[in-house]
């Protein structure tokens, strides 16, 4: 950003988003706690005193990992491209996770998943904690691929990270949603499951991180050719539209293409 | 002006790496906690993340090697510092 106008606006940015997404975070979860019956939390979602160390570890570790991807964004690429990814992973993760989530409870689809001791702060239905991890996940895969890649191959790069995080989830998944942690239940009925864990949650993985690199990149071009404003409002209207192309996506692949091929298969080893 | 290098500066590098280490590590951590060995032999499913990880860690190691560590200058007022 070269001139004060653009700095200046780079700051207003900042604080703009920071304050947008302190109040979403603390109205939802005000709800969340206070109001459970207008989102219709599912009563198990509490904190429930034998998890408690959990939630605060998930949210502490998870607050430090973040500090450090935000340290390196900032370092190597400036403050207007860390505020694009942080709050955009935010963004993208909060509609995308949030339209499945509502859409399985209020009954538009059939009930899909739901959060339970995963962290302390909510937006909308999920926890920070989520928030969190998919924008630690989708930077340093993305990062890695383009360490061993180059960075010039975008739509390479954006492909292997988000390989990469949909691997690292391959044993995440089953970890967490196991009775014992408690993390996340699944409620998806006879679907396409590997370890147990449906299908169209692996989909989703994949699309979100590799829509969103795709996006963050193209940003940088947006930026240089028709100014940070306009890029960043750019930026921030695809996230919407993308965050719902692909809930459709993920209802229509998991409604009428896995289910009725592959409905309650499950590729599995040692019963996982 | 020149500054004095801290931690995150010498390993300005690694940083995106240690998250993903971490969560590798915890998931040995949580394996335990649930007590059932197979659950141990479910982190074989995550070996290209480890051969991918040390891959990158040995490409970053040699890129320092052969570009140096130059010292950390005040940052450019654009912003754009990429390496």
């Amino acid at each position: 950003m070269a001139n004060e106008a653009d700095r200046q606006f780079e700051r207003r940015l900042l604080w703009g988003l920071l304050g947008f997404f302190l109040v979403a975070i603390g109205v939802s979860s005000y709800l969340h706690y206070f109001a459970p019956g207008i989102l219709r939390v599912p009563q198990e979602t509490g904190l429930p005193e034998m998890l408690w160390p959990v939630p605060v570890l998930s949210e502490t570790v998870g607050y430090f990992c973040g500090f450090l991807c935000c340290y390196h964004c900032y370092r190597t690429r400036g403050l207007w491209q860390i505020l694009l990814f942080l709050f955009g992973s935010f963004l993208f993760t909060g509609i995308l996770e949030n339209i499945l989530i509502l859409s399985g409870r209020f009954g538009l689809v059939p009930p899909t998943y739901y959060f339970s001791n995963m962290g302390i702060l909510w937006l909308g239905e999920i926890p920070i904690t989520v928030c969190t991890g998919w924008f630690i996940f989708s930077y340093s895969c993305v990062y890695i691929a383009e360490v061993l890649f180059g960075p010039e191959r975008r739509v390479w790069n954006a492909f292997m990270g988000a390989s990469l995080a949909v691997n690292i989830d391959l044993n995440l998944d089953p970890l967490a949603s196991h009775p014992s942690m408690h993390s996340w239940t699944w409620l998806m009925q006879d679907t396409f499951c590997i370890f147990s864990i449906p299908v169209p949650n692996f989909l989703g993985w994949f699309g979100l991180i590799f829509l969103f690199a795709l996006l963050w990149e193209k940003s940088r071009d947006w930026g240089r050719t028709q100014g940070y404003r306009r890029a960043t409002w750019k930026f921030f209207l695809w996230i919407p539209a993308l965050a719902i192309s692909l809930a459709l996506f993920l209802y229509i692949s998991w409604r009428y293409l896995l289910n009725p091929l592959l409905g309650g298969v499950n590729l599995t080893i040692f019963g996982i | 002006m020149i500054k004095k290098k801290g931690f995150f500066e010498k390993n300005l590098e690694y940083l995106p790496l240690i998250p993903i280490l971490g969560f590798l590590f915890s998931f040995v951590g949580a394996a335990n906690r649930l007590g059932d060995i197979d659950f141990f032999v479910l982190h074989l499913v995550t070996l290209p993340v480890w051969v991918l990880l040390i891959m990158a860690n040995l490409k970053i190691k040699r890129m320092k090697k052969t570009r140096g560590n130059p010292p950390i200058t005040q940052p450019e007022p654009d912003g754009n510092r990429e390496a």
